[in-house]
């Protein structure tokens, strides 16, 4: 069997993000106690997967160039941070899920 | 609507060694195997660009949650337009053939598409535009 591709799956870019300690400041700021970081007002759970997300503050989207480039020329959609528990196997597929009524 | 399945720009905030996201490229059934790659962030917040159309796998098997920063990238109208004439230039399709050149196949062709083509092309040409005009680094 021969080696499988990736260049369709993922592509890893040699830059960093600029900001990365503020971002991790941020995180600490609204993650709830160290036993439970997601319990807190600003983690929510998503409706089909096993992670939880937080807003990305836009004051930081605009503190970094290449985030703020992506943001502005692909759609400006709101970033988030995903987070995914200790002890937790996610699957992330592609499937059109009835809408929840 | 997931805005998010498409390409995604993704890196992680903290370094993680007990974690890993594994794409699925294929299936091989008479083996009952699944083939993989295996996509590990770097440890300083390397940027990272996913095809969220593929399905994917993240495991977490350590003690701690682990932080992934995430922005869907989407197309404007005008990226797309001509995006079909671009196909050769912007997506190797054929590197992800099923098929084998000696089974005498019909191999993917750049006038004959597939959803497949497409989600290859839409990734690709995000990927495009980030280094054309962004500045991304490969």
């Amino acid at each position: 069997m021969s080696t499988i591709s990736t260049d369709n799956l993922f592509r890893h870019f040699k830059n960093k993000s600029t900001i990365i300690h503020e971002i991790r400041d941020y995180l600490e700021s609204i993650n709830g106690p160290a036993d439970d970081p997601f319990n807190s007002t600003e983690w929510n759970p998503t409706n089909k997967y096993s992670f939880e997300h937080a807003y990305f503050p836009m004051e930081l989207v605009r503190k970094d160039p290449l985030i703020e480039f992506t943001f502005e020329r692909f759609g400006k959609i709101q970033p988030w941070i995903l987070g995914v528990n200790a002890g937790v196997n996610l699957t992330i597929i592609w499937i059109n899920l009835r809408e929840r009524r | 609507m997931d805005q998010s399945k498409g390409a995604a720009l993704n890196f992680a905030i903290n370094p993680r060694q007990d974690s890993i996201t594994l794409f699925k490229h294929s299936h091989y059934h008479r083996r009952f195997q699944t083939r993989i790659g295996g996509l590990r962030y770097g440890d300083n917040s390397e940027f990272s660009l996913l095809n969220n159309m593929k399905n994917h796998t993240v495991i977490n098997w350590g003690s701690s949650p682990i932080y992934t920063f995430t922005i869907p990238c989407l197309l404007m109208k005008s990226d797309f337009a001509n995006i079909l004439d671009e196909l050769d230039t912007v997506a190797d399709v054929a590197r992800d053939s099923t098929y084998q050149p000696r089974q005498n196949l019909t191999m993917p062709s750049t006038n004959l598409l597939t959803p497949q083509h497409l989600e290859i092309i839409i990734y690709n040409k995000v990927l495009q535009i980030m280094v054309r005009e962004g500045g991304f680094d490969l």
